[in-house]
């Protein structure tokens, strides 16, 4: 870990006042040998499939007594019995404990949401790509032949499958290709897998009360409930079940207590055997009662957690403001002395690990649609206080440090940034993004939080919102989450546009017919078009989303969820039935703006206005898949101007096109009357949803993947990532609550040094005057160059940055390639 | 009444970090009074607009064949074949090729232009410290218009910072010196002789300006020192450099060391790679590092790569 190197020169115009930063946070805390050897051995195993949880929640439901129980107490009595059940363990030089099955990287099944669906799969699981799964032959046949059958016919998939109408059908991802012959237009799969992930639950209420005061706090509603003169049935039980949970995580602690001690007393090495009888008075007091100590929060704040991966299939869940909410704890036992940095340090650092540990089994569809084990466990840290003032502190510097110390794929920092962030925030975080492992997220509040307001959110609940997801915000411990509705093909709109709603791959018509563009004698007339397919689509999604919610309120309550969430204690309902104080309708990943945006410039330019290709050419060269007219497609891809190089002409297009997008999302609401919320983000999805389609008038070959997220198409921003900025500013965000993903490549040379770091710091104050949403970068590494080498067509936009000279990296001949690739190794951060 | 002056621009170019402080815009002029034997830019330094031709993006269409009145180019079964010397830069070949393979460097643009594509970078300009450099080729070759652009420039609040050889008559350095906040100053060899040999000129005028800059109070300043091997890298050439600097007033110098970026450039603008460079190497981190040695310990401090 190399020492941060302060010249004098460049200082005086970076920090800001210290304030009450100890030193050795700012400069940074470095992995401490226990997490080194922790990092060493998460490596050391592969992810696998756990069978425990299933064969639990089998055996649970086979009981007669329980089969007859309404569908939240068989929820809950399923969670406390997996809870008392599952396998317990300490793994060496652990420190927060906690685990998700018998073995280090080992993964639940969830047949309540899955069906048997993902038995076939089973069979390919540990041999596909991307995201494979181990899984023993034992296992894999106790699974196929025992444990799935029980759930034939009742996944969420399958009951969804039987409300879709079939013009619903066509459009869904071949994830329904048994029940469909899915055009891959659409997907819905994050909602419906559990009740879709993607919340924020209310921490500081465990770290107040523990699950001890919770219980007595459903108790007591209970008894107000019984006591009323007329019975409700519904809000009985569900009090019932929250009990039920409570007890469930009691007991979960009191099981890590039992075994630490007892391994305690097995224990050779005295370091270690006073870690374990550490850890056992920690877990004899988390999750039930409330923490006394920075130790024993974060403990209760894994246990919570693990809670959340028990109970549900529920991925993607943000840990929520942990650098406000920890802090009493980590402040006290500062100034208390019982607490060092190095300590407090080394504690994030291991749960930052056991974060990374956290996985779902993907079918294999899905998987391409989110590849990379897709987690997404958020940390937001910094921002403003619901009061509107600065929120960071030590703490967020220390929870940035873990990023840096543990670099792994996950959990997903966010640093929350607005126009007054300190200075010394900003390099902290430039720091961890130029290590270049992707992290952190930078979401800006200046647009963040006027967006949520506009969604009805209070200003108060607004500025105190949680990154969730990839790029989602939400409030934070009062919403019903459920946050990604899963993914939206914006190109298919413009393939239906071209082809009077026939899908080029079937050669079907599957959308409605908008007329045949030979005939359209102007721009407007193609865009009306445009316009009516969009919107088409658009209703269709959210109709079907409106279905999702639906299964979740019938099929998946979440009592343990729910309580903690807030407003469902309070009004006595389970957050799929509304419970929570604001009930937001999904987000949506919407997909393929760039390409649809340049492909409408060159369609205006070229053959309306300057008329130099004619309409019939474009059509059949499309049809053609460019086959024989590779000079038509060199002029589209070069002869019309290319959203993403701040160019007035196909950012306004863009934005026209948001602009649909955000308008007939505004004209529907969710199950329960909230806004839906679109926002532009792919993960991985850009590549099938690209497989679908056809050519595009922007030169795009069919087949090939979309641009991803908010940025521009690969090969077509050339004038650099101010100017991607730029173009990205000009969309109008307040209205994506969604949120919309920025990828950004940067050479490292640009980064380097003092100075490198001082224009990244400037680089995102401009980011945040811009109004752009989010931004993440990519600081190209040499291996990245040489995979440019062996793809340049998927790296058209790197730049290269020396002093007095410019080029595009996979425009250079070989020889200089492998300088650049040189000097980049070489390169001193 | 004057016609409104244009410059010959090649490129303009954000997010450039290594000419001058923060994130700057650089405007590169097309046109050099000088012929460093070493240069990577090799499209900068005629005053003429010039063609390039690409063979990564050719797609062997033909159509640029078809489109030349002079027999300049002609159709292969691959890439064409181009006679440059027949090549009369009407650049008609350059508005039919489809995939902008044959594009001509160096545009005539106004002041207002250039303005207007600089402002678009003034957010990122506020936060960094950053600002326009003015750079080429050589831009005090068109030195009306380099001082036309200064004073708007200036006009709107940018900081202002030149590249410069430093090779023009001395009144007009001083005046352009005198629209600007920074200048970046070329010093490539103390002896004016091997000056001749490496660059096309001697270097006693580059010197008088180099006192004159020194001179003034108002500019800041900083000598750039291009490291070619063989050619001005001797230990005693180096010291003897930071020492005549120092006594100018120098406190810091950047280095900046051969790299070859720019040969490809070279080939698509059908230009013979210089004999003299051909033996020579680009310097290791070694070599560099030995000469920031050199300059630090006579306190000039050093950074390398702008």
């Amino acid at each position: 870990m190399q020492t941060l190197k302060i010249e004098k020169t460049e200082i005086s115009h970076l920090a800001g006042p210290l304030r009450d930063l100890p030193q050795d946070v700012l400069v940074g805390i470095s992995a401490s040998p226990r997490i080194r050897r922790l990092r060493k051995r998460f490596f050391e195993n592969s992810p696998s499939i756990c069978v425990e949880r299933a064969r639990i929640v089998f055996d649970y439901y086979n009981e007669a007594k329980n089969r007859s129980l309404p569908l939240i107490l068989q929820k809950a009595g399923a969670f406390r019995r997996i809870l008392n059940l599952i396998p317990v363990n300490i793994y060496e030089d652990e420190l927060i404990v906690g685990s998700l099955s018998s073995r280090p990287r080992g993964y639940p099944v969830f047949p309540e949401d899955s069906g048997d669906l993902i038995s076939n799969e089973l069979n390919s699981i540990s041999a596909r790509r991307p995201d494979p799964f181990e899984i023993t032959d034992a296992d894999k046949t106790e699974l196929q032949e025992k444990i799935l059958p029980y759930w034939t016919g009742k996944s969420s998939v399958e009951r969804f499958a039987s409300l879709l109408s079939s013009e619903e059908k066509e459009f869904i991802f071949s994830e329904l290709e048994n029940f469909s012959k899915g055009t891959g237009i659409m997907s819905l799969s994050p909602a419906l897998f559990g009740t879709g992930g993607h919340i924020t639950l209310d921490f500081p209420k465990v770290l107040e009360k523990g699950f001890r005061g919770i219980r007595e706090e459903a108790i007591a509603k209970l008894e107000w409930s019984r006591g009323l003169p007329e019975t409700n049935v519904e809000r009985d039980i569900f009090y019932q079940a929250v009990i039920e949970c409570c007890e469930g995580m009691i007991g979960f602690g009191l099981r890590f207590a039992k075994l630490a001690e007892m391994m305690a007393t097995k224990e050779a090495d005295p370091r270690r055997r006073q870690e374990l009888y550490k850890i056992s008075e920690i877990c004899a007091r988390v999750p039930g009662s409330p923490p006394t100590s920075f130790h024993e929060a974060l403990q209760a704040v894994w246990f919570t957690y693990v809670g959340i991966l028990q109970e549900e299939y529920d991925r993607c869940c943000s840990l929520g403001r942990m650098d406000n909410y920890l802090y009493p704890f980590y402040e006290r036992d500062l100034s208390q002395g019982v607490l060092s940095t190095h300590q407090a340090q080394e504690l994030l650092d291991c749960l930052w690990l056991k974060l990374g540990e956290t996985n779902f089994i993907n079918w294999g569809s899905y998987s391409k649609l989110a590849a990379g084990f897709p987690v997404q466990q958020q940390i937001p840290v910094g921002g403003l206080t619901p009061d509107g003032l600065d929120a960071s502190n030590a703490l967020t510097y220390q929870c940035i440090q873990a990023s840096m110390n543990t670099r792994l794929h996950q959990p997903s920092i966010t640093v929350r940034l607005h126009k007054d962030s300190p200075k010394d925030l900003l390099r902290k975080a430039c720091e961890l993004a130029r290590i270049g492992t992707g992290h952190p997220s930078f979401f800006n509040d200046e647009i963040v939080i006027p967006a949520l307001v506009d969604n009805g959110i209070s200003i108060e609940d607004a500025r105190n919102y949680s990154s969730v997801g990839c790029v989602g915000v939400q409030v934070s411990g009062c919403g019903k989450g459920s946050h990604n509705g899963g993914y939206f093909n914006v190109g298919a709109a413009l393939e239906f546009t071209l082809t009077n709603g026939v899908w080029r791959r079937a050669n079907k018509r599957i959308s409605i017919q908008t007329g045949d563009p030979r005939n359209f004698t102007s721009f407007d007339e193609l865009w009306d078009a445009f316009d009516k397919q969009f919107r088409h689509m658009i209703r269709i999604h959210l109709g079907m989303a409106v279905k999702v919610e639906y299964l979740q309120k019938h099929y998946s309550p979440t009592p343990y969820l729910s309580s903690l969430i807030k407003g469902c204690l309070e009004n006595g309902t389970d957050k799929t039935n509304g419970g929570a104080i604001y009930n937001l309708g999904m987000s949506f990943r919407a997909v393929g703006l760039a390409d649809v945006a340049d492909s409408l410039a060159a369609i205006k330019k070229l053959v309306f206005e300057d008329k130099t290709v004619p309409m019939q050419e474009l059509l059949c060269a499309l049809d053609d898949n460019f086959e024989n007219n590779e000079v038509l497609r060199q002029k589209l891809v070069n002869y019309a101007p290319h959203y993403g190089n701040d160019d007035k002409y196909a950012d306004d297009l863009a934005r026209d096109v948001l602009f649909i997008l955000t308008d007939e999302f505004r004209q529907h609401k969710s199950y329960f009357g909230g806004d839906f919320q679109p926002g532009f983000g792919s993960v991985s999805s850009h590549w099938p949803f690209g497989q679908v389609l056809g050519a595009f008038p922007n030169g795009r070959k069919a087949g090939m993947p979309l641009a991803d997220g908010i940025g521009p198409v690969h090969n077509l921003d050339q004038r650099g990532p101010t100017a991607v900025l730029k173009s990205v500013g000009k969309m109008d965000h307040a209205k994506l609550s969604g949120g919309s993903i920025l990828n950004l490549k940067f050479p490292p040379q640009v980064v380097a040094g003092e100075k490198g770091l001082a224009n990244f710091v400037s680089f995102l104050q401009s980011f945040v005057k811009l109004n752009v949403w989010h931004c993440q970068f990519n600081i190209v590494s040499a291996e990245k160059l040489r995979q440019a080498q062996q793809r340049p067509e998927a790296h058209q936009d790197l730049l290269v940055r020396v002093a007095g000279y410019s080029a595009y990296f996979t425009g250079l001949p070989r020889e200089l390639q492998d300088d650049i690739i040189d000097r980049t190794e070489h390169t001193i951060l | 009444m004057e016609p409104t002056p244009k410059g010959l621009i090649f490129d303009i170019q954000s997010f450039c970090v290594h000419d001058g402080p923060g994130i700057r815009t650089v405007v590169f002029f097309k046109g050099c009074n000088l012929k460093c034997v070493w240069c990577q830019n090799p499209e900068s330094i005629s005053m003429n607009p010039e063609l390039s031709y690409s063979e990564t993006r050719c797609i062997h269409c033909g159509l640029c064949a078809d489109a030349c009145s002079f027999n300049a180019i002609l159709r292969t079964p691959s890439i064409p074949t181009f006679d440059w010397k027949a090549c009369q830069t009407c650049m008609a070949c350059t508005q039919v090729c489809p995939s902008r393979a044959l594009r001509p460097i160096g545009t005539w643009m106004t002041v207002d232009e250039v303005m207007q594509k600089t402002e678009s970078d003034r957010v990122f300009f506020e936060n960094s410290g950053g600002g326009i450099t003015f750079s080429g080729g050589e831009p005090t070759v068109q030195s009306k218009f380099l001082q036309a652009l200064l004073e708007e420039a200036g006009r709107r609040k940018f900081h202002r910072a030149l590249e410069t050889n430093g090779h023009l008559p001395e009144e007009r350095f001083a005046e352009l010196i005198s629209h600007v906040e920074l200048v970046l100053f070329d010093v490539k060899h103390l002896d004016s002789k091997r000056h001749k040999n490496l660059a096309g000129v001697g270097n006693r005028l580059i010197q008088r300006n180099l006192e004159q800059l020194s001179r003034t109070n108002r500019v800041r300043w900083i000598p750039r020192f291009p490291l070619i091997p063989g050619v001005n890298d001797d230990t005693t050439h180096v010291k003897n450099l930071g020492k005549r600097l120092k006594t100018l007033g120098a406190r810091e110098i950047h280095i900046l060391p051969y790299h070859r970026l720019g040969d490809a450039k070279r080939r698509e603008l059908g230009y013979p790679q210089p004999d003299l460079m051909k033996c020579v190497s680009v310097p290791s981190k070694a070599e560099v590092a030995e000469i920031v040695k050199v300059f630090e310990h006579l306190g000039l401090s050093t950074s390398v790569g702008g």
